[in-house]
């Protein structure tokens, strides 16, 4: 007999989260991440994906509830082309911007334009005032539309008396301030078109007896500063020249992407899994020494936050951390089945050995696998891990770089999901 | 037996380089076995990267020191500078379609610590570009990286274009980055991938000693 939603919805869901609480469901779940593998699948260039969300759902519920994935993918990995544009945001390239600058071909994904966005000569003056700092130099220099707040009144003219009277209505009476304003409302109603059809894409899939996966995500401090302030270059030389003004920057970090996550989850009670996608951290990009001293203690705390809250830290551990296991492992044995290690190069079979008992783990079918290789060779990879990784449960199925590779093949992505249903059952 | 100058810029000592350099100008030492000096320098940090006590930290900060010398000797240098003996020529390149280059940029620190002569075309690099470089640079080893996974059809495309333009003969084409591994090799191709810059330099090695 037929499943009604209803119950679907709670099978998919309890499924996965038996099995990050490390005990066997009935199967091995399956929570494919994606970005554009939907809507490349339907036709669409990445520019109408980034540009039309109706489509866009329409695309993900089209090409991707026939597979009966335990989770569906949220839509929060295609950026709202639109907020861009209104913005002018200057750390992205993407498909149809209307900036030339920024604008790539319409069928490329947007790519991450790193910069050195805050100078080390500058650290000192964001210490002293990181309100004034962040409004007046940092917001200006990542968005092209926003220079208004270039000229926002000092603090200490706010403070009252007859300065506060005047330089508040001039600085608001200024044409770049009211360009701004403008800026800002036509950004806040995009933004929550956008989240608003986030919202309704959910409520189709409950219907549906689909859960969603992630929709909160955090980063890593170190790659905050190194994505979106210092650079890669500036984060890496501060390590040698200022590396207690990067600690006090990273530990600014902690407590806001705490609090921003826990805004985040109050709108989505029952989307426990918190994605962290993990960039500098990866082996080879900095040795053992310095990912103990600079890398891993501010994410740390941020799981540790988060844990406290009772969300579910989902690293993302892209590339391979073969030569962080023991830091992993540590992490894990302190916090036993409260995480979910999303892995890509990293052998998963000795993680599983390492701390299989203390950490769920999911990944990691290669994406030049999913691209270019054949069903079966999917289907036998995808066999060999439940192989590895399913006893006792604590294992969940995905792909390595960030779930499906746009360019994937459907009957790959097929194979990976039937191997699931054929192979990944618990016996009772 | 490396000298303590040589010593100092493996250990990375910023400081100690500069003023180590100040006084080797200001005693009129000859800015070329400064040079040497120099090189064996780049050689030993090299060496700290492929038995991975080095990372990209210390590269970037390697290079940070590199430029400093530089800068301080180039009044002296440049009516001095003599012809490269490098070992091999290398076209390096970020394939159309992907504008990441951390990987590229390693790769390149790399080869040139291992004595190649390297012209790095940045990143988004149509297949036009590499094959009109490659008439004009001559070289022997074409090098492409990639992050994302379009990366492969490009490179595809890139090694398609240079067979059509008769040249795929006179290069050995290595690959690299984030997704690449040994079933894009064929896909594309190419003659070899590399997992590490160091796997890299060892290709490269190992084609121009053939």
């Amino acid at each position: 007999m037929q499943k009604r939603p209803r119950e679907l919805f709670k099978e998919r869901y309890n499924r996965v989260m038996t099995t990050i609480d490390l005990k066997e469901p009935d199967r091995v779940p399956i929570t494919p991440g994606t970005m554009f593998y939907p809507t490349e699948q339907a036709g669409m260039t990445k520019k109408e994906a980034m540009y039309d969300y109706d489509k866009t759902i329409e695309a993900f519920i089209k090409i991707l509830t026939p597979l009966n994935w335990d989770f569906m993918p949220s839509l929060l990995g295609i950026f709202p082309g639109k907020v861009f544009d209104i913005f002018g945001i200057k750390f992205f390239k993407w498909p149809g911007a209307a900036d030339e600058n920024q604008r790539l071909a319409e069928n490329l994904p947007f790519q991450y334009v790193e910069g050195e966005y805050l100078k080390v000569e500058e650290y000192e003056e964001l210490f002293a005032d990181p309100t004034g700092f962040v409004i007046r130099k940092l917001i200006p220099r990542i968005f092209s539309n926003l220079q208004g707040f270039t000229d926002f009144p000092n603090t200490a003219d706010l403070m009252g008396g007859f300065g506060l009277l005047f330089s508040l209505p001039l600085y608001y009476a200024m044409p770049a301030t009211r360009k701004m304003n403008e800026t800002l409302f036509k950004a806040a109603e995009e933004f929550f078109r956008y989240i608003t059809l986030q919202s309704q894409y959910e409520s189709k899939l409950k219907k549906m007896g689909f859960p969603i996966g992630t929709i909160g995500a955090a980063l890593a401090p170190y790659d905050i500063v190194s994505d979106m302030l210092r650079g890669m270059r500036g984060s890496m030389l501060d390590m040698y020249r200022n590396p207690e003004e990067l600690k006090n920057l990273m530990e600014m970090m902690v407590g806001s992407q705490i609090n921003f996550i826990m805004q985040a989850a109050k709108m989505a009670p029952k989307n426990k899994i918190i994605f962290i996608p993990l960039h500098r951290g990866a082996d080879g990009f900095m040795s053992s020494e310095q990912f103990e001293e600079f890398y891993w203690p501010g994410l740390t705390k941020i799981m540790e936050g988060l844990i406290k809250q009772d969300l579910i830290p989902g690293p993302f551990f892209e590339g391979g951390y073969n030569d962080r296991l023991d830091y992993l492992a540590e992490f894990a044995k302190k916090h036993k089945g409260k995480v979910e290690y999303w892995f890509d190069r990293t052998n998963i079979k000795k993680a599983k050995e390492l701390f299989g008992n203390y950490a769920c783990i999911r990944g990691n079918v290669p994406a030049s696998l999913l691209t270019m290789g054949s069903p079966y060779q999917v289907e036998e990879y995808v066999k060999n891990c439940i192989e590895d990784c399913a006893e006792g449960g604590g294992y969940i199925v995905d792909g390595g770089v960030a779930g499906i590779p746009d360019n994937s093949k459907a009957e790959n992505v097929k194979a990976m999901t039937e191997a699931v249903f054929k192979y990944g059952f618990y016996r009772k | 037996m490396l000298s303590e100058f040589i010593n100092e810029i493996v250990e990375l000592n910023e400081d100690k380089v500069r003023e180590t350099i100040r006084i080797k100008i200001a005693n009129n030492k000859n800015p070329l076995d400064i040079m040497e000096e120099v090189k064996l320098a780049m050689q030993q940090i090299g060496e700290r990267f492929e038995k991975k006590e080095y990372f990209l930290p210390d590269l970037i900060m390697s290079g940070e020191i590199l430029k400093d010398i530089f800068e301080q000797l180039s009044p002296k240098l440049k009516e001095l500078t003599t012809a490269k003996s490098a070992k091999g020529k290398i076209l390096l390149g970020t394939v159309a379609g992907d504008i990441h280059d951390i990987g590229k940029n390693v790769v390149k620190f790399m080869l040139d610590a291992n004595g190649f002569e390297v012209l790095d075309l940045g990143v988004d690099v149509p297949a036009d570009t590499f094959i009109e470089k490659m008439n004009e640079f001559k070289p022997n080893i074409l090098a492409l990286s990639g992050f994302l996974t379009l990366a492969f059809d490009s490179m595809k495309e890139i090694i398609q274009k240079i067979k059509d333009a008769g040249l795929r003969e006179t290069v050995k084409i290595m690959i690299g980055g984030g997704t690449v591994d040994e079933r894009i090799v064929e896909f594309v191709g190419a003659d070899a991938y590399g997992e590490s810059a160091v796997d890299a330099v060892n290709l490269a090695k190992k084609w121009v000693e053939v």
